[in-house]
């Protein structure tokens, strides 16, 4: 895997055939679930609170206007534009202009969201650990093992890109 | 240039007795946001010079919170919306932080 960098105002990486499939899988696993299906690998539907947090912890009615305010429109983005981020990272080259890079830095933020649920990471303390766990494993046998290895992967995937974005701000 | 009027979005069940008092958005600390990325998003969304959104971003990861916006309800609303589209933990409030 080559991660993000600006090629001639293009925000490109380069993936390899088995991390292509993997990581548009994930991708498409998180637009599904935002659509309400549960992964088959999973017993209960993750509850994706941090991809949509109350918009108020003191005040449900605040909260529960802010849902009907933009609830139906927030999934539809976000589901939307994971489509669109699987379908470019099963292409060889990833290569996005400036618009399609801003999307897609905002669904991998997702992803990670959507992962660290699944690892239960609520505090710096649990990212430690989950880093510790992965760096004392060689072969990712526990489905923790390979969520971790995912988080670790879109974190580098999506550090490249704001990196290289913040390089194209004027 | 004349002002467009602001979208109408709904009415509002209740009135709060603070009704006069501007609305606040808070960002929230996370351990899964990249401090880069937290950054890029004040810069990008809000327009905000590289140094205030380093700032806010560092005031947001030491202090476990910080406030990005204060005016009308329905602005901050939208900015509430917008952080949540990029991923990031914020929430609306009225009155005093």
């Amino acid at each position: 895997m080559q991660l993000f960098s600006l090629v001639e105002e293009r925000f490109v990486a380069q993936l390899d055939p088995a991390e292509r499939a993997v990581l548009a899988a994930v991708a498409n696993e998180v637009q599904s679930m935002i659509k309400g299906e549960t992964p088959p690998s999973f017993e209960v539907l993750p509850t994706l609170t941090r991809l949509f947090p109350p918009a108020s912890m003191s005040d449900p009615q605040v909260a529960r206007e802010f849902v009907d305010l933009t609830g139906k429109s927030m999934r539809e983005t976000k589901e939307q534009r994971l489509g669109r981020l699987a379908a470019r990272l099963s292409a060889g080259t990833v290569h996005l202009d400036a618009e399609q890079a801003q999307e897609s830095v905002a669904a991998m933020n997702d992803i990670r969201l959507a992962l660290a649920e699944m690892l239960g990471i609520e505090t710096a303390d649990d990212v430690e650990r989950v880093t510790e766990s992965l760096a004392q494993t060689d072969e990712p046998a526990e489905p923790n093992d390979v969520f971790g290895e995912l988080y670790m992967v879109f974190t580098a995937l999506q550090d490249s890109l704001v990196a290289a974005l913040a390089s194209a701000a004027p | 240039m004349a002002a467009l009027p602001a979208p109408v979005r709904g009415t509002r069940a209740h009135q709060s007795p603070k009704a006069d008092m501007p609305w606040i958005v808070v960002v929230w600390d996370d351990p899964i946001n990249l401090m880069s990325y937290v950054a890029y998003v004040f810069q990008s969304y809000f327009g905000f010079p590289r140094a205030k959104a380093e700032r806010l971003m560092l005031a947001v990861h030491n202090e476990g919170r910080a406030i990005v916006a204060t005016g009308p309800r329905e602005s901050m609303e939208m900015h509430v919306e917008a952080m949540h589209s990029y991923g990031l933990w914020a929430t609306l409030a009225q009155g005093e932080p």
